[in-house]
């Protein structure tokens, strides 16, 4: 499936086409944080990630930096890192910045990729790039000359990727016992091993 | 609504007005220009300027706004600066506020503080909407460059007129830059007297005192966005 239509493709090759970024996150209890690249506030049309007809995108600077998303590859789990200032404090921040907060844990992150044409108007359907899920929130405070640098960073893994413990596909003794713990069948596997030294006469 | 800072009574001299925001560059290429794109929907408005203190009292009302915009970080009103702050004008006049019956003094004068160009949207607009109609006498011409503010219910905010694209007796349309920072209703107020626009104070409030009497300070000034709540 092509990412735009003919008609999309049209206005994009017409050039001055300048895309933005937009961070929508979805807290367990439902409250939606919006943010965007950009400056002051920002609505969008509904799509199958915003359903609601009043979004409203802030753009104050919230937006610190955002992670390189990568490719899944081999398996791999990619986990990411935003940084949202930390400096004003608003709701959004408290009920974030709250460490042990059931509210970011497993809450959705989409990033969109918003166009504007030459007058600043949404030229192209958003374009929503990514989807993650939210693991933990730290808040960091640095200084430097002058003034105190207040960030937030924001984990979050690919919601291609789940977090489950390895199974225990193995032949080793490890293994064996997280199949049935105290069970002494693979004990000495480790011992038939190439080049383990067999002590003559036992001691 | 906040204040309306005074920077007139500062001796303000080399006003600069510029639009900050981020840009993305495709790296120099073969040919040696770089492709460039603004990512930030318009950008926010920064300002710099000079001012000059001469007067004791300039001092104390410069100590005594800082404390509130440069300390406490409030967000206030800044007056657009320079020439071609106001539109060119064909015979209009200033009618002044009149009595509540509608007359005005024996002398034809009203009450002051009426603004001479008197302007307001058509239509209603939306949040970063960038071609409006606006209501405007017909002796208030308009070419483009025009600095105006949009009275929202949070502050001013100073856009520009980009071109203009069709004009009548008492309506004009045009394009204009940064988009609406907000969205507005029929009858908003667009102040073409003294465009002006929300800012607070990034740094340089202070300067050195000369002598211990002369201040010159180079404040800088970045629009004001609310951080805002879900």
């Amino acid at each position: 499936m092509a990412l735009y239509t003919s008609e999309q493709a049209a206005i994009l090759e017409k050039g001055a086409v300048r895309p933005s970024i937009l961070f929508r996150m979805v807290l367990t209890d439902n409250a939606v944080v919006r943010l965007w690249a950009g400056f002051g506030d920002l609505t969008i049309d509904t799509d199958n990630i915003e359903d609601d007809a009043s979004n409203i995108y802030y753009g104050a600077g919230e937006l610190v930096d955002l992670p390189v998303f990568e490719a899944l590859l081999n398996g791999d789990a990619d986990r990411v890192e935003f940084v949202l200032s930390g400096a004003a404090v608003t709701s959004e921040v408290v009920n974030l910045s709250d460490a042990e907060s059931e509210l970011v844990r497993r809450a959705r992150v989409n990033v969109g990729l918003v166009m504007f044409d030459e007058d600043w108007q949404i030229a192209l359907p958003v374009k929503w790039i990514w989807e993650g899920l939210a693991d933990s929130l730290s808040p960091a405070s640095s200084g430097s000359s002058g003034e105190r640098l207040n960030t937030l960073r924001l984990s979050v893994g690919s919601a291609l990727t789940g977090r489950r413990r390895p199974s225990p596909a193995y032949y080793t003794d490890l293994s064996q016992q997280a199949r049935s713990s105290g069970d002494t069948f693979c004990e000495r596997v480790n011992l038939y091993r190439q080049e383990q030294p067999k002590p003559w006469p036992r001691a | 609504m906040p204040e309306i800072l005074p920077i007139e009574d500062f001796y303000p001299n080399n006003p600069r007005w510029d639009r900050v925001g981020a840009r993305k560059s495709g790296g120099r290429s073969l040919s040696g220009i770089s492709q460039r794109a603004s990512t930030t929907g318009g950008g926010a408005h920064t300002a710099t300027l000079l001012v000059q203190l001469r007067t004791a009292n300039q001092l104390r009302r410069w100590r005594s706004y800082g404390a509130r915009y440069a300390e406490n970080g409030e967000p206030f009103e800044l007056p657009f600066l320079g020439a071609g702050k106001v539109p060119l004008l064909g015979g209009a006049t200033y009618e002044g506020i009149p009595h509540g019956d509608g007359s005005y003094f024996d002398d034809g004068a009203g009450y002051d503080n009426a603004p001479l160009i008197e302007v307001s949207f058509a239509q209603a607009y939306d949040l970063r909407d960038t071609e409006v109609q606006l209501n405007l006498d017909s002796e208030v011409d308009i070419i483009g460059g025009e600095p105006f503010s949009v009275i929202n219910s949070d502050g001013a905010r100073l856009h520009f007129i980009k071109s203009v694209t069709s004009r009548t007796a008492t309506t004009i349309t045009v394009k204009i830059d940064p988009p609406l920072r907000a969205a507005v209703t029929t009858a908003t107020e667009v102040d073409f007297d003294n465009p002006r626009c929300l800012m607070r104070v990034e740094d340089g409030w202070y300067g050195p005192l000369t002598h211990l009497k002369f201040m010159d300070a180079a404040p800088i000034f970045v629009e004001h966005f609310d951080p805002q709540a879900a």
